[in-house]
């Protein structure tokens, strides 16, 4: 029963999918017949787009594979049942160090929280996304260090005083 | 007598990323859609666009921000080199960290690819609270930044 749910969720999602992809190609044909010249700018973008892209992209897939391969439902259940500081600072540290557009992420978020993930600690991992080590060097150059140092204590608290609230909401109902 | 039940066997890694592939290709016209939604958002609405949102006002402008961020998409380095040119042409500091912050964690151009896969309730609570929590932490860095001056 769970199973054939989970079956028409998928379908549901990807005929929303091929209904939104039509929906966008409608556009571009659009303008392509009225403004060719836009047409031509937007279609280079979206192959750049795409080209830079496609390395995270290809990241995740691997990275979920490896989950689905080595996280087995007994580890799924003993991160769920571990102490909270354990669950709360490994996606703490997961959003910090996860790279890439936040959309890509949605399918593999979508897979753990069907293997029994709460809002909580996905919320928490959003949030702390917005700690980019990389690019930390940057900040610090044009918004200064004492700045990027404060920024990130409260982004790091934020993230998990919303995951708090995400998981007490979804406790709710 | 009652045949034994063998345990099942462990997927192999080939078998596990067969299955991501496969689970990535059912997404993949979402995705598509969502990169042509990102080109033409960017094509259309520069970063400087976004950033000649800003009135100098103290109490709108992180009104603003959040949401001129929330509209925004690209690499967040570019938000960190024009919330530095905001700062020097005069935007608050409030105002310029709620532009940074809605930039990287929230998106309303892919608002439906969210919904699509995390579900609508999710998707509304986590953006709402974070565009809330975007206003608060802006806030309380730029007190906190005034207060070690």
């Amino acid at each position: 029963m769970k199973q054939e749910n989970a079956g028409d969720k998928t379908a549901a999602q990807t005929l929303q999918g091929c209904r939104f992809f039509a929906l966008v190609t409608a556009v571009y044909l659009v303008l392509a017949l009225v403004r060719p010249e836009l047409f031509s700018t937007l279609i280079t973008r979206y192959g750049q787009l795409l080209f830079k892209v496609l390395p995270f992209l290809a990241m995740i897939v691997v990275l979920n594979a490896l989950i689905n391969w080595k996280l087995t439902a007994g580890m799924m259940q003993a991160f769920r049942t571990s102490r909270s500081t354990h669950r709360w600072l490994v996606a703490l540290g997961a959003g910090i160090l996860s790279h890439g557009p936040l959309y890509l992420w949605f399918p593999l978020i979508d897979d753990l929280r069907q293997k029994g993930l709460n809002d909580g600690l996905l919320s928490c991992f959003f949030f702390a996304r917005a700690i980019k080590l990389p690019l930390l060097p940057v900040m610090v150059e044009y918004l200064g260090l004492s700045f990027t140092l404060i920024l990130s204590g409260y982004i790091l608290l934020g993230a998990l005083v919303q995951g708090l609230i995400m998981e007490r909401w979804q406790k709710q109902g | 007598m009652k045949p034994s039940r063998q345990p099942a066997q462990p997927p192999s890694l080939i078998q596990c990323l067969s299955r991501s592939v496969r689970s990535f290709s059912r997404i993949l016209p979402l995705l598509l859609a969502m990169f042509g939604l990102v080109a033409l958002l960017q094509t259309l609405v520069t970063p400087h666009q976004l950033a000649s949102f800003f009135s100098g006002n103290l109490f709108l402008d992180p009104l603003i921000g959040a949401t001129a961020g929330s509209l925004a998409a690209g690499n967040p380095m570019i938000s960190y080199i024009l919330g530095g040119e905001l700062l020097q042409s005069g935007i608050s500091l409030t105002a310029v960290t709620a532009f940074i912050l809605a930039w990287v964690n929230i998106g309303l151009l892919h608002l439906s690819v969210e919904m699509n896969l995390l579900g609508r309730r999710f998707t509304l609570r986590r953006n709402l609270l974070s565009f809330l929590f975007i206003l608060l932490i802006s806030m309380m860095t730029a007190i906190t930044q005034e207060l070690l001056k």
